[in-house]
C-alpha cells in the first residue's frame, strides 16, 4: 500500500513538475527563404536552445505566399501564427482590415521590448492611431554595389572616392570604361520599384498618396526619376530589359549594380571583390536609399493567451539582442540599437546605414494600398524606357490602383 | 399518398425551412451587449467560416434525396437525406463551437459602431451564437426525411435490394465527396462572387451585373482592358498551340506504331514530360531559352530574347507541346493498334502508298479519338496559366498575359475577388461555347 501511494505521489509530483516546465509553444511565420531562411532558422534554433520556457516553431515561406495565406488564415481563425514577420509597408492595410492586434506596450516591456531600444524611424512607422503594431527586426535598403577589380582595371576609382556615385558619374565612368575597351554592362535596370523609389525620394517628399487613399505619383519628381533611367537606356549605359543582372554582376560582366544589402552574402559567395555605397544620386548632399523593414507583428486570433503574448515578446526581444547573426549572414542592418555598438558590426559594409547621423537617408514608404501599388508599378516595369511614354506609364499605374480600390 | 412522397415533401420542407432559419449572436464589449440576427442564406454567402462550407453539401444532398424520393427510390433517398442530416448537424456543432465566428464579426462590429462603443477587434473575443428554433426544425426535418425514407429491412430480399441500390454510391463516394467539396461548392461560390464586390476579407456585397457591365462596356477601366487583352492572348495561344498538340503526338504515335527498335524506350521517353509538374517543366525550359546563358542561344548562335514577342509565342508552344504530347500520344497509339490490318492489306492490294494509306485508312479510323483529343486539348489550352506566368509574367506590356493570370492576380494578390470571378465566369462561358460547337461537329461527323 505504502509503495503504491509513494508511486502515485511521485507520479503526481513528476506530472506537476513537467507541466510547470512545459515550454509555451509559439508558431512563427516568416518571409525568409533561401539563405535568409536558413539564417533565420539557425537563430530560432539558437533561441530554443538558449532557454526552456518558450519553444518557437518556425514556418518560412516566400513573402508572396505569406501575404496570400494570411487573410485566409486570419479570417477562418485556424492556424493563425502567434507572431509573424511582415514588411513594414503592409502594416497600414492590415490595421485597416482589423487583421492585426496592437502590442500591449506594458506587457512587452516586461520581456525587455522597449521603444528606446529600436531604430526610431522603423519603430515610428507602425504607430497608427495611438496603437503600436510592429517591432522591427531590421532595416534593409537598396544600395549600390560596384566591382572593385573592374574599377581598378579601368581606373575608375576617382568616381567613388567620395563614397557615392551620381548619375553624371555613372555616365562618365561608363564612357571612360568603354574607351578603355570595356564591352560588358555599365549599370542595371534592376528591381524597378526599389530602384525608382530611391530616386523619387531624392526629388520629392517620398509620398505615394496625398489623401491617404488614392495614388499620387503622376508628378514631376516621378517623371524626372523615370526620365533619368530612360536617358541612361538611350545613352547605352543600361542595355538589357528583363534580365538577371545578379548573374552579370557575379560573373564580372557588370560594373555598377543596384541591389539590396541582403544580397551581400551571395556577392561574397560569388567571389566578387565589391564595394557597397548608397543608392546612386543626383546630388551627393541629398542621398536617399529606398528602405523597408521586417517587422514582428501579431495577427488577430482570439484564442491567443496573454502567456503566449509574453512568450512572443521574449522571443522578439532575444531576436533583437542577438541580431548580429542577422547582420552577419543575411547582410541586414539590425533595428535593435545595441547592435550598433558591436565592433564586428561596425566593420560590415552595410554599417553606414545604421549611422544615426545618416538616418534621414533611409526612405521608408507608407501607404495603405502598398500591395496594389507594388503590383501595378511592377507590371509597367521598365517599359517606359523603350516601349511606352513616361506619361502613359504613370497614367496606367495610377488607373490600375484606382480601379482596384473601387472594385474591392 | 405513399411514404416516399411524404418524405419527398419533407425534403422540400427542409430546403424551404432552411431559407427561414438563422442565428442570433450576442457580444459584450465594455459592458454594452449588442445582439444581431443573421439569416442562414446570408450566412451561406458570407464566405467567411470553414464550417459554413458544410451547408451547400447538406443542401445538395437533400436535393439529391428529393430527386430520388419522387422517383420512389427510398434506399437512395434515405442515403442522401442521411448525409444531409449529418452534414447539417455537423455544421451546427462546429459553428457553435467557434468562440468568435468571423462570419458574425462583421455585423457585430457594425452594431457596436452603431451603439457608439469604441472597441478593438481584440475586445470582441467572444461572440455567443445561438440558432433560431426554425434552424432546429430544419435539422429535425432532415432527420424525419431520413426516417420516413427508410424502407423495411426485415426480409432478405429487401436487404439485397438495399445493397444493390447503395453499392454503386459506395464506389463513387470517395470521388463524389471531393468533387462536391473542392469543385461544386467553390464553383457555386465562384458564380455568386462574380455578382459581388468583395475583397476576400470582408463580407461580399451583392452588386448585380455591375462587374459584367464594367468588364464588357466600360472601355476606360483597367479590367475592361485586362479582359480583352487576356482573352485575346488566350485565344491566340489556343490557335498557335492546338494544331501542334495534335500533329506532334499523332506523328510520334504513327512512328512508334511501326515498331522501330527500342520503341518501348522512346514511348517511355515521350511520355515522361507529362508526369512532371508544370513548374518543373517551365523552369527547365526557362534555362534552355535564357537569352544570356541558355543553350539555345549559346549553341545555335542566336541572339534573340526568347521571352519577348514574337519569339515568346514559339517558346510557349514548344513548352506546351513537350509537356502535353505524352498523354495524347498514348490515346493515338491505342487507336492505331486497333485498326484492322486487313484494311491496310486491302489498300496495298489496290496499290495505295504509305501516304494514301494514312489518309484513307488511318485517319478515318481515328476520327473519334482525334475529335475527342481536339475537344480536350482546346479546353486544356484555354486554361493556359503556368507557362506564361512563370516565363514572361506581365512583362513587355502584357504581351503574353493570358486571362487566367489576370484572374489569379486580381483575386489573390490584389484581392479584387468579385471582378476576378466575373472574369473567370466569362472565360468559362467562352470555353463552354467552344466545346459546344465542337461537340455538335463531332456528333454530326459520327452521324455521317
Amino acid at each position: 500500500m505504502k509503495k503504491t501511494l509513494a508511486f502515485v505521489l511521485s507520479l503526481v509530483l513528476l506530472l506537476a513538475a513537467s507541466s510547470a516546465m512545459a515550454a509555451v509553444e509559439i508558431d512563427y511565420w516568416s518571409v525568409f527563404t533561401g539563405a535568409d531562411g536558413a539564417t533565420m532558422q539557425s537563430m530560432v534554433d539558437a533561441f530554443n536552445a538558449s532557454q526552456d520556457e518558450v519553444h518557437v516553431n518556425h514556418t518560412p515561406m516566400t513573402a508572396d505566399d505569406l501575404y496570400q495565406k494570411i487573410p485566409l488564415t486570419v479570417q477562418t481563425g485556424t492556424s493563425v501564427p502567434d507572431v509573424a514577420v511582415v514588411h513594414i509597408e503592409r502594416i497600414p492595410d492590415f490595421v485597416e482590415k482589423e487583421m492585426l492586434y496592437s502590442y500591449d506596450l506594458d506587457l512587452i516591456a516586461e520581456a525587455g521590448v522597449k521603444e528606446e531600444n529600436y531604430n526610431s524611424s522603423a519603430w515610428a512607422r507602425s504607430d497608427i492611431d495611438g496603437e503600436h503594431y510592429g517591432i522591427p527586426l531590421d532595416v534593409h535598403s537598396y544600395v549600390t554595389y560596384y566591382n572593385k577589380d573592374l574599377f581598378d582595371k579601368y581606373d575608375l576609382n576617382e568616381f567613388v572616392e567620395d563614397g557615392v556615385l551620381t548619375f553624371d558619374e555613372i555616365k562618365a565612368l561608363g564612357d571612360k570604361a568603354r574607351a578603355a575597351g570595356w564591352d560588358g554592362e555599365i549599370f542595371d535596370l534592376g528591381w524597378m520599384r526599389a530602384q525608382m523609389l530611391g530616386y523619387y525620394a531624392q526629388l520629392g517628399d517620398a509620398t505615394l498618396t496625398e489623401d491617404g487613399i488614392h495614388p499620387a505619383i503622376n508628378n514631376d519628381a516621378m517623371k524626372q526619376a523615370m526620365q533619368t533611367m530612360k536617358d541612361l537606356w538611350e545613352g547605352g549605359y543600361t542595355t538589357v530589359k528583363n534580365t538577371d543582372y545578379s548573374s552579370k554582376f557575379y560573373g564580372g560582366e557588370l560594373l555598377v549594380w543596384s541591389e539590396g544589402i541582403w544580397m551581400k552574402a551571395a556577392v561574397v559567395d560569388a567571389g566578387i571583390n565589391f564595394g557597397m555605397i548608397p543608392s546612386v544620386c543626383y546630388d551627393p548632399s541629398n542621398i536617399k536609399n529606398w528602405t523597408s523593414s521586417h517587422n514582428f507583428v501579431q495577427f488577430a486570433d482570439e484564442n491567443r493567451t496573454e502567456e503566449e503574448d509574453l512568450a512572443v515578446a521574449k522571443f522578439v526581444n532575444w531576436m533583437g539582442e542577438n541580431s548580429i547573426t542577422w547582420a552577419q549572414n543575411a547582410g541586414q542592418c539590425p533595428a535593435h540599437l545595441s547592435i550598433n555598438d558591436v565592433e564586428e558590426f561596425k566593420d560590415m559594409p552595410q554599417a553606414f546605414l545604421a549611422d544615426p547621423d545618416r538616418a534621414d537617408e533611409l526612405a521608408i514608404y507608407s501607404y495603405q494600398y502598398w500591395g496594389l501599388f507594388d503590383t501595378a508599378f511592377s507590371r509597367v516595369g521598365w517599359d517606359f524606357v523603350d516601349a511606352i511614354s513616361i506619361d502613359d506609364a504613370l497614367v496606367q499605374i495610377e488607373q490600375e490602383i484606382n480601379d482596384a480600390i473601387a472594385a474591392q | 399518398m405513399t411514404r416516399s412522397r411524404i418524405a419527398a415533401l419533407l425534403a422540400l420542407a427542409f430546403i424551404v425551412l432552411f431559407c427561414f432559419s438563422g442565428v442570433t449572436a450576442a457580444a459584450t464589449v465594455k459592458e454594452t451587449t449588442v445582439t444581431i440576427g443573421m439569416s442562414a442564406p446570408k450566412l451561406l454567402f458570407s464566405l467567411s467560416s470553414a464550417s459554413i462550407l458544410l451547408i451547400p453539401l447538406s443542401l445538395c444532398a437533400m436535393l439529391a434525396a428529393f430527386i430520388a424520393l419522387i422517383q420512389d427510390q427510398r434506399n437512395v433517398g434515405m442515403l442522401f437525406a442521411g448525409i444531409s442530416f449529418v452534414t447539417f448537424a455537423l455544421f451546427m456543432l462546429l459553428f457553435s463551437l467557434e468562440k468568435a465566428n468571423s462570419a458574425l464579426y462583421t455585423p457585430i462590429s457594425a452594431a457596436l459602431k452603431e451603439a457608439e462603443v469604441s472597441f478593438k477587434k481584440r475586445d470582441v473575443s467572444r461572440i455567443d451564437a445561438s440558432f433560431s428554433p426554425v434552424t432546429y426544425a430544419t435539422l429535425i426535418c432532415a432527420a424525419l426525411t431520413t426516417i420516413l425514407a427508410k424502407p423495411s429491412f426485415r426480409t432478405d430480399s429487401a436487404r439485397r435490394i438495399l445493397r444493390r441500390d447503395l453499392l454503386p454510391y459506395a464506389y463513387i463516394a470517395p470521388h463524389l465527396f471531393f468533387f462536391v467539396i473542392f469543385f461544386v461548392t467553390p464553383a457555386i461560390y465562384g458564380v455568386y462572387a462574380a455578382f459581388t464586390k468583395w475583397d476576400l476579407f470582408s463580407e461580399p456585397v451583392f452588386i448585380g451585373l455591375e462587374n459584367f457591365k464594367t468588364l464588357l462596356f466600360d472601355s476606360s477601366n483597367t479590367y475592361y482592358r485586362q479582359l480583352r487583352n487576356g482573352l485575346l492572348n488566350t485565344i491566340k495561344f489556343v490557335i498557335y498551340a492546338v494544331p501542334f498538340c495534335i500533329v506532334v503526338p499523332l506523328s510520334l504515335a504513327c512512328a512508334l506504331n511501326s515498331r522501330p527498335r527500342g520503341s518501348k524506350l522512346y514511348q517511355a521517353l515521350y511520355y515522361l514530360p507529362s508526369l512532371m509538374s508544370i513548374t518543373t517543366v517551365t523552369l527547365t525550359w526557362r534555362y534552355v531559352f535564357n537569352p544570356d546563358y541558355g543553350i539555345m542561344n549559346k549553341f545555335f548562335g542566336s541572339a534573340s530574347n526568347w521571352f519577348t514577342p514574337p519569339y515568346s509565342w514559339i517558346v510557349l508552344v514548344v513548352v506546351t507541346v513537350w509537356w502535353c504530347t505524352g498523354s495524347t500520344m498514348v490515346i493515338y497509339q491505342s487507336a492505331l493498334a486497333s485498326i484492322p490490318q486487313d484494311q491496310y492489306e486491302a489498300a496495298a492490294v489496290d496499290g495505295a502508298g504509305t501516304i494514301q494509306k494514312f489518309i484513307h485508312v488511318t485517319l478515318p479510323n481515328m476520327r473519334y479519338p482525334l475529335m475527342y483529343t481536339l475537344v480536350t486539348t482546346v479546353v486544356a489550352q484555354f486554361n493556359i496559366y503556368g507557362q506564361p506566368d512563370i516565363l514572361m509574367g506581365f512583362t513587355n506590356q502584357e504581351a503574353n498575359a493570358v486571362l487566367l493570370m489576370y484572374v489569379y492576380q486580381n483575386a489573390v494578390v490584389k484581392q479584387v475577388a468579385g471582378m476576378s470571378s466575373a472574369m473567370a465566369l466569362i472565360l468559362g462561358l467562352c470555353i463552354m461555347a467552344v466545346s459546344f460547337v465542337q461537340m455538335r461537329l463531332m456528333v454530326r461527323n459520327n452521324a455521317d
